[in-house]
C-alpha cells in the first residue's frame, strides 16, 4: 500500500516537473493558428508583400519597459510576436532588437531619479536622464503607468515606443497604445521608408473648392501621413502638373472652365486616377445656410458612365443634429435625427475602398447612378437605406423642420458613391483627329479608376469621424494602386452589426426562444426519461 | 482505455439519471441565456463576445457543482471502497469520472449552440458573421472547463462531504479566475507569473479567435496537475 502511494507521489511531482518545465519551454517556442475569416492576427499578404521586397537592411528598435504591469505586458508580447513574424517574413532584412530604457542608465542618471524636488503645489518631479532625454529628442515618448512598488501604488515612467530606421531615414511609433493597428502602422512606416519617391495627391482649386487649411485640414492632415498633398491650380493650362499622381476634386462650386475640364480628362486618359465628391448644394454647418454649387462636370463624368442626380437624399436611418431647446428655464441640447445626413451601417460592393467599413456619414448627398459603356467596370460603392427619399429643389434643410407631418415617398436604397475603372473614352474624343497643338488623348493608356460621390462635405473637418477617415484614406490608397493596405486596414473595422430593422417580435422570440426555451426542451427531456424509467421499473417489479 | 470509458460512461449515464445534471445545467442555461441576451440587442454587434465574456464566470460556479459530488459522495457512501477493490487503476477511475464531467459540460456548450446560430441569422444584409472566434470561443471554453473540472475533482476527493468539496472547489476556480486581476496591486516581479497562470488570461487570446500553442499548453498542464493530484489524493485513500 505504501508503496503504491510513494508511486503516485512520485508519478505527480514527474508530471508537474515535466508539464512547468514544457510550458516554461512553451514561452519561446510556440505557434500561432489564426481561426478568424480575416486573419486578423495573422500577417498580412500587404505586410509579407513589403517585408519581401526589402532591398537594404530595416533596423527596428523597441524601447520596452520590462516587466509592466498588465494590460501593458500583454502589448509587449503582441509586439514581440508581431515583430518575429516581420523577421521571418522579411528573410532577414529586418532585424530588431527589444530595449529596456532602464538597463542603458548610466550612474549619474540613477543619481538623478533618487533626487526628487518638490513644486510649489506639493507634486514631486524630477530631472529627465540621459536616456530619457535621449529618446525624448527621437520622439520615444513616456507614458505614466500605475505600479505597485513598496507596498505603495506609484506612477512610472515607462516606454512602449518603436523606432525604426532606414539608411539616413528614420520614422517613430512614439507610444504602442492600440495593438490592433498596430501591424497597419508599421507596415505603412516601413513602406514609407524603403519607397523611391513619395506619391503627390493634387487637391484642385480655384473654383470654391473648401481649401485645405481651411475645412480640409484632417484630410490633408491624415494623407500627409503618406503622401505629399498639394493643391493644383489649373489656369489656362490644358494639362495636370506631371508631377501629380492622383488628383481629388472635392466640392467645386463655380463652373470649371473649359480647358479645365479638358486637363482632368487628359489626366485620366494619361492613365492616372482621380476622385470627384460633387455637391448640387453645399451647406455651411454652423447656420444650415444653403448655397447652390454649380461645378458644370457633370458631361464629363457622364462621358465615364457616372450620372450625377439632382435631389438630395435624405433617410431615415440618419446622423444626428445637436439642437438647443428651451425647457423651462433652462436651454439644453437635445440630439435630434438629421434626415440629409444618411448614415451608412455598412459600405457595398466587392471592392477594397469599400470592403469592411461602416458607419460612414454622407451629409447633403445626391444620388449617383452607374450607366459604365462598354470595357467599364463599375461598382456602387455606398447605398442610402431603404428607408430613404429624394427631395427637390427648392430644399428645405432646416434641421428644425417638422417632419410630424410629412410622409415622404420612400424609394431607397439609392446609390451615392460609385467606383469606374477600365479603359475610359474621352470627353474630348472628337478632338483628338485635330491636330490640335497639344495632342489630345482620345482614349485612355492603361486602367484609370475613377470615384464619384454625390456630396463633399463627407471630407470636411466637421464630419470626418474614425469610419469616414478610413473610407478617405482607403479611396486616396485605391487610386493610388495600394490595395494591399486597404484589405489590411479593414481588418480592424469589420465589426457586423445586427440587422437594424427587426421588429420587437423577432427580438423577443429570439430572447425569449433562447433563454427559457432552451432550458425548458432539458427539462422536459428530463422528465420524459424519469417517468419512461419509473415505468420500466413498475414493469419490472410486477 | 476500456475501464476508462466504462468509468466515463456509468458516470454520464448516472449525471442524467439524477436531477444534478438539470438543475446544473438548466442554471447555467439560464444565466447565462439572460445576461447574454439582455444586452445583446443594446450593443448591436453580431458577436458572441458578451458570452464568452461570462461564461467563464459562471463556470467557476458551475464546474465545482458538477464535480463536488463525484469523489465525495462516493467515499461517504462507501461505494469508493468498492470501486477501488476492482481491476482498476486509481487514475483510470480519476480520468473516467473527468470524461463523465467533461461530457456534461459539453452537453451544456451544445445546448448554447442556438446562441450564435440565432446571432448568425440576425445579422445585418452586407455584412457577414465571423465564425472563427465563435468556433474558437467554445473550444477556449472546453479547454477553461477541463482545467477547472480537474481542479474541482480534486476538491471533490478531498473531503467526505459534498458540500465541502464544491466550496473547496470554488475558491480554487475563482482564485484561478480572479488571480491577474489583482495582478495590478502586485509587485512587478510577481504580476507577470499571476497573469500566466489565469485561466482568464489565456482565455481571452483562444476567445479572439487565435489558437496559441502557449495558451493549449497552459490548459493542459493545469488539468493534467488537477487530475495527478487527485489521483494521488485517491491513492492516500486507498491506503
Amino acid at each position: 500500500m505504501r508503496k503504491n502511494t510513494l508511486n503516485a507521489t512520485v508519478l505527480l511531482l514527474g508530471i508537474t516537473g515535466s508539464l512547468i518545465l514544457l510550458n516554461i519551454l512553451g514561452l519561446r517556442a510556440f505557434t500561432r493558428l489564426d481561426f478568424t475569416r480575416d486573419k486578423a492576427y495573422t500577417l498580412s499578404e500587404a505586410s509579407r508583400k513589403a517585408m519581401e521586397e526589402l532591398e537594404d537592411p530595416v533596423t527596428v528598435t523597441a524601447y520596452f519597459t520590462d516587466k509592466l504591469p498588465p494590460p501593458y505586458s500583454s502589448n509587449a508580447r503582441y509586439v514581440r510576436d508581431l515583430l518575429e513574424e516581420y523577421r521571418a517574413a522579411s528573410k532577414g532584412k529586418l532585424s530588431f532588437e527589444f530595449l529596456d530604457p532602464m538597463t542603458q542608465e548610466t550612474d549619474a542618471d540613477k543619481e538623478a531619479k533618487r533626487e526628487t524636488k518638490r513644486d510649489i503645489f506639493g507634486r514631486s518631479f524630477r530631472e529627465p536622464t540621459s536616456v530619457e532625454r535621449e529618446l525624448a529628442q527621437e520622439g520615444v515618448q513616456p507614458v505614466e503607468v500605475r505600479v505597485v512598488e513598496d507596498d505603495q501604488v506609484q506612477t512610472k515612467r515607462a516606454y512602449m515606443g518603436i523606432i525604426l530606421k532606414h539608411q539616413e531615414k528614420k520614422e517613430v511609433i512614439p507610444v504602442v497604445a492600440d495593438t490592433q493597428t498596430l501591424e497597419y502602422d508599421f507596415t505603412t512606416l516601413v513602406r514609407k521608408l524603403t519607397r523611391p519617391k513619395t506619391p503627390v495627391i493634387g487637391v484642385l482649386q480655384g473654383h470654391g473648392e473648401p481649401g485645405l487649411q481651411e475645412k480640409l485640414r484632417r484630410l490633408q492632415q491624415l494623407l500627409s501621413q503618406l503622401y505629399e498633398v498639394r493643391p493644383v491650380e489649373l489656369g489656362e493650362g490644358e494639362r495636370v502638373d506631371a508631377a501629380v499622381d492622383a488628383l481629388l476634386v472635392i466640392g467645386p462650386k463655380t463652373a470649371l472652365k473649359p480647358n479645365e475640364l479638358k486637363a482632368i480628362d487628359q489626366f485620366l486618359m494619361g492613365g492616372k486616377s482621380a476622385a470627384f465628391f460633387l455637391d448640387a448644394i453645399q451647406v455651411d454647418p454652423r447656420n444650415f445656410e444653403p448655397s447652390d454649387a454649380e461645378h458644370g462636370l457633370g458631361p464629363l463624368l457622364a462621358t465615364y458612365g457616372v450620372k450625377l442626380g439632382d435631389q438630395l437624399v435624405a433617410d431615415a436611418r440618419s446622423g444626428q443634429l445637436s439642437m438647443q431647446e428651451q425647457r423651462g428655464f433652462m436651454v439644453i441640447d437635445v440630439p435630434v435625427p438629421y434626415p440629409f445626413i444618411p448614415l451608412l451601417a455598412q459600405l457595398e460592393g466587392d471592392s477594397p475602398v469599400s470592403k469592411g467599413i461602416g458607419g460612414v456619414l454622407l451629409p447633403f448627398t445626391t444620388q449617383v447612378t452607374l450607366q459604365p459603356p462598354e470595357g467599364v467596370q463599375g461598382t456602387v460603392l455606398a447605398k442610402s437605406s431603404k428607408t430613404s427619399w429624394l427631395e427637390s429643389k427648392p430644399f428645405n434643410i432646416n434641421p428644425r423642420r417638422d417632419w410630424r407631418e410629412e410622409n415622404p415617398t420612400v424609394g431607397g436604397p439609392y446609390p451615392l458613391i460609385v467606383q469606374v475603372s477600365g479603359k475610359l473614352k474621352s470627353h474630348f474624343a472628337e478632338e483628338a483627329s485635330t491636330s490640335a497643338p497639344v495632342p489630345v488623348l482620345a482614349e485612355s493608356q492603361g486602367e484609370p479608376r475613377v470615384i464619384v460621390a454625390g456630396g463633399s462635405s463627407a471630407l470636411w473637418d466637421d464630419f470626418m469621424g474614425s469610419a469616414n477617415q478610413a473610407f478617405l484614406l482607403n479611396v486616396a490608397d485605391w487610386l493610388l494602386l495600394d490595395s494591399g493596405l486597404l484589405n489590411m486596414r479593414a481588418r480592424g473595422y469589420a465589426g457586423a452589426p445586427l440587422d437594424k430593422d427587426l421588429t420587437d417580435g423577432t427580438r423577443n422570440a429570439v430572447k425569449y426562444g433562447n433563454v427559457l426555451g432552451i432550458p425548458f426542451l432539458l427539462t422536459a427531456f428530463g422528465l420524459v426519461r424519469w417517468r419512461m424509467r419509473e415505468a420500466r421499473r413498475a414493469r419490472v417489479t410486477v | 482505455m476500456g475501464m476508462t470509458l466504462a468509468v466515463a460512461r456509468r458516470e454520464f449515464k448516472s449525471f442524467f439519471n439524477s436531477p444534478v445534471a438539470y438543475i446544473v445545467l438548466g442554471g447555467f442555461l439560464l444565466t447565462s441565456g439572460w445576461l447574454y441576451f439582455s444586452t445583446l440587442f443594446v450593443a448591436g454587434q453580431a458577436s458572441l463576445r458578451g458570452f464568452f465574456g461570462l461564461a467563464p464566470v459562471l463556470f467557476v460556479v458551475f464546474v465545482p457543482a458538477v464535480t463536488m459530488r463525484l469523489i465525495a459522495e462516493e467515499r461517504k457512501s462507501g461505494t469508493l471502497e468498492l470501486l477501488l477493490t476492482m481491476p482498476l487503476h486509481d487514475w483510470q477511475v480519476v480520468t473516467g469520472k473527468f470524461l463523465a464531467a467533461l461530457g456534461m459540460v459539453g452537453v451544456g456548450l451544445l445546448l448554447t449552440l442556438p446562441y450564435p446560430l440565432s446571432v448568425a441569422a440576425l445579422t445585418a444584409e452586407g455584412a457577414s458573421f465571423d465564425w472563427g472566434p465563435v468556433v474558437m470561443g467554445y473550444v477556449g471554453l472546453l479547454l477553461m472547463a477541463s482545467s477547472f473540472l480537474a481542479i474541482g475533482l480534486w476538491a471533490s476527493a478531498l473531503s467526505r462531504n459534498q458540500i465541502v468539496g464544491f466550496i473547496v472547489g470554488l475558491v480554487l476556480c475563482f482564485g484561478f479566475y480572479f488571480i491577474d486581476k489583482f495582478a495590478v496591486v502586485l509587485p512587478q516581479t510577481l504580476s507577470e507569473l499571476l497573469q500566466y497562470l489565469s485561466v482568464d488570461y489565456h482565455f481571452e487570446n483562444i476567445a479572439r479567435g487565435v489558437l496559441d500553442s502557449r495558451d493549449v499548453l497552459f490548459y493542459v498542464t493545469l488539468t493534467g496537475v488537477g487530475l495527478g493530484l487527485t489521483t494521488r489524493t485517491l491513492s492516500n485513500v486507498r491506503q
